[in-house]
């Protein structure tokens, strides 16, 4: 509130009434109120008209052929009466489809966390395989390392006390992997994931704020008037001001002086004083509003339809192998677009390079890591009411597609850091599961892995 | 499992616009449900009860239909419909070239002075309403019967905050001069 302006006591009334003044403009206010009986009818007044608008605010209803008008022409069947109904129904259904991707997700998850405890329990098909084309496929273009297993207590990584086949990959740095126990533990075996639990929609909050429609207690005022208690107490700089009383000046004339609401303020005339027969409101010409451009409206922003990243995944646990190799960038490099549907649904598609353990097609005792090809569809949920401060918002992403060896699912648990309009970074965890089949047994294998993405909004 | 979208926040609501067809109409319906009063009131106010303002009314609706349509980004729904009211009103004002505030003397208020219930006090305030301006008359509406703060109304019509400051106050004791005689009957009587 500008302190250097002097209001008026009706202007203070008002001023109050409406909830915009400050503590020592209340403080004046009161005092004033205090020993001005003329000024206590002026604020039962004001109240009164308060009441009356807000008593029309809360009741009013547009017309029903204005509302039947507006449906029609929207193109809505109905108005709010199947509104409830039809609300349950598209809730309903978002729910069965928001809980089937929960079980997407849990599955993949629980997929790796429980894959030593499954590949332990069909232990046949790594004595009696034979080459097929898949091998072939998977040997020719992307073998990277030989895993084999050795009698525990050896070392994981090794130089090799038992190397049972050199790395092929071209001018890779053979690493040997010389032991994988795939016996898994009695925790890994129980462990049990608990369903992924869903974002539920915020409360409405209007981002209008409303205030009180009278934002005062009046009985307490009255009570303080009779009293005559220096309410100014509460201020102590009002409390030491000297009441300045303002002369009133009739209201009309500040009006008909055609004065901007700029200029030097002149105090307006209380009712006790204003000479309603200086009615010469409607001869005051004064400029019309200017209409604001929707380009200069400043909460309207443009809603980005593409988006582009590129994702970097780094593994923190593989299966069916338990010790992580050393990887490149470009081993586990993955380009993606998005294209959003709403501010929280997007879908896409994504390709790229990573590196994932495969048993050998021949040799069933040994695990090698191959560089597969990946490329599939991908969808993004981003619960807008997760987001903070629209610079960090959460988003999961699943996608399912190929590589050379066999289906592959994805699915990603991340978070958005926006560094400007267009670009931002992403981190996150992500599993990978692969199935794929070795003569007539299928198996999987997967990794878990933290991501980096840098990400451009298009 | 089945609820309703009346938890949904004004801009999820938005979002859902730009959905398939059933979920756009239950958005629009609640949507409309919690801000058609107070356009309502800011079109009737500004324009009287024409039909004018019926069209304004439901031409600020599509707009924002057509918004979601063009996916554009609304963070204040309840402001950004206000902004289209306003602009539409502006609009139908300088389109019709007319001014639609009258002098005092023309105003058609009860002779007498008779004891007046606050029912009756609600027409008497909309009649006074005639005598201010446009942009008091807005000013006013807005503050009132829209429950904006002055800072809010300053961001919907571009002004100063002291400037809104003002025109509330102004238009305020305006209305409390022109209708004194009828809140003194009222306050008398409570």
């Amino acid at each position: 509130m500008n302190n250097e302006y002097q209001f008026s006591a009706s202007e203070l009334i008002h001023l109050f009434v409406d909830g915009e003044a400050d503590i020592a403009q209340q403080a004046l206010l009161f005092s004033l109120l205090a020993i001005d009986a003329g000024l206590q009818e002026q604020f039962r007044s004001a109240v009164l008209m308060q009441q009356t608008i807000a008593q029309v605010r809360a009741s009013a209803v547009p017309p029903e052929h204005y509302t039947a008008g507006l449906f029609a022409k929207a193109g809505f069947t109905a108005a709010q009466p199947s509104a409830t109904w039809l609300a349950g129904i598209s809730t309903t259904a978002k729910n069965v489809v928001l809980s089937l991707f929960s079980a997407v997700v849990g599955a993949c998850i629980a997929t790796l966390l429980l894959f030593p405890y499954i590949d332990k329990a069909t232990p046949g098909p790594r004595a009696s395989m034979a080459d097929t084309a898949l091998h072939q496929q998977l040997s020719d273009s992307s073998t990277t390392e030989t895993y084999a297993p050795t009698p525990a207590g050896q070392s994981t990584i090794s130089g090799g006390t038992a190397p049972i086949r050199q790395a092929d990959r071209p001018g890779g740095t053979a690493r040997i992997y010389s032991q994988y126990n795939a016996t898994p533990t009695a925790n890994r075996a129980s462990a049990s994931l608990s369903p992924i639990e869903l974002p539920t929609p915020t409360t409405s909050e209007n981002l209008t704020q409303k205030r009180p429609d009278t934002p005062m207690d009046e009985e307490a005022i009255h009570a303080s008037i009779d009293e005559e208690t220096p309410i100014a107490q509460t201020d102590a700089d009002a409390a030491n001001k000297p009441v300045e009383i303002l002369a009133d000046t009739p209201l009309d004339n500040a009006m008909a002086e055609n004065q901007t609401e700029n200029a030097p303020e002149t105090p307006i005339a209380s009712i006790t004083t204003a000479p309603i027969a200086q009615q010469q409101i409607a001869a005051i010409d004064r400029s019309r509003p200017q209409r604001i451009a929707p380009a200069q409206m400043p909460a309207v922003e443009q809603l980005p339809m593409v988006t582009l990243y590129l994702k970097n995944i780094q593994a923190l646990r593989w299966y069916p192998v338990r010790d992580i190799p050393a990887s490149t960038i470009e081993e586990n490099l993955m380009f993606g677009g998005l294209y959003h549907l709403s501010r929280e649904h997007a879908v896409g598609a994504e390709v790229g390079r990573e590196l994932l353990p495969l048993y050998s097609f021949t040799d069933s005792s040994q695990i090698r890591m191959n560089i597969l090809l990946w490329a599939g569809g991908v969808y993004q949920y981003q619960p807008e009411e997760l987001a903070i401060a629209n610079t960090i918002e959460p988003f999961v992403r699943i996608g399912l597609g190929g590589t050379g060896a066999g289906p592959m699912g994805k699915a990603m648990l991340g978070i958005r850091l926006q560094t400007s309009n267009v670009l931002s970074a992403a981190l996150g965890v992500e599993s990978s599961t692969l199935v794929y089949r070795r003569g007539t047994k299928l198996n999987t294998t997967g990794k878990l892995g933290f991501t980096v993405s840098i990400e451009a909004k298009l | 499992m089945i609820q309703t979208y009346a938890s949904y926040s004004d801009v999820r609501l938005y979002t859902l616009l730009q959905g398939g067809a059933r979920e756009k109409e239950v958005a629009f319906s609640e949507l409309y449900r919690r801000h058609s009063s107070r356009i309502f009131l800011y079109c009737r106010y500004i324009l009287g009860e024409t039909d004018n303002t019926r069209d304004v009314f439901q031409e600020t609706w599509l707009r924002l239909l057509q918004s979601a349509e063009q996916r554009r980004e609304v963070q204040n729904v309840p402001a950004y419909l206000l902004r289209i009211s306003r602009n539409l009103c502006l609009d139908v004002q300088q389109a019709s070239g007319r001014r639609v505030f009258l002098p005092l003397d023309e105003l058609q208020l009860p002779a007498e002075e008779p004891a007046v219930r606050v029912g009756e006090l609600e027409t008497l305030i909309e009649t006074a309403l005639e005598t201010l301006t446009e942009e008091y008359r807005e000013a006013f509406v807005l503050q009132t019967y829209n429950g904006l703060s002055y800072k809010e109304i300053a961001e919907i019509i571009e002004e100063p905050v002291s400037t809104v400051r003002n025109r509330v106050v102004r238009a305020k004791s305006k209305l409390r001069a022109v209708l004194a005689p009828f809140l003194l009957e009222a306050n008398a009587s409570r």
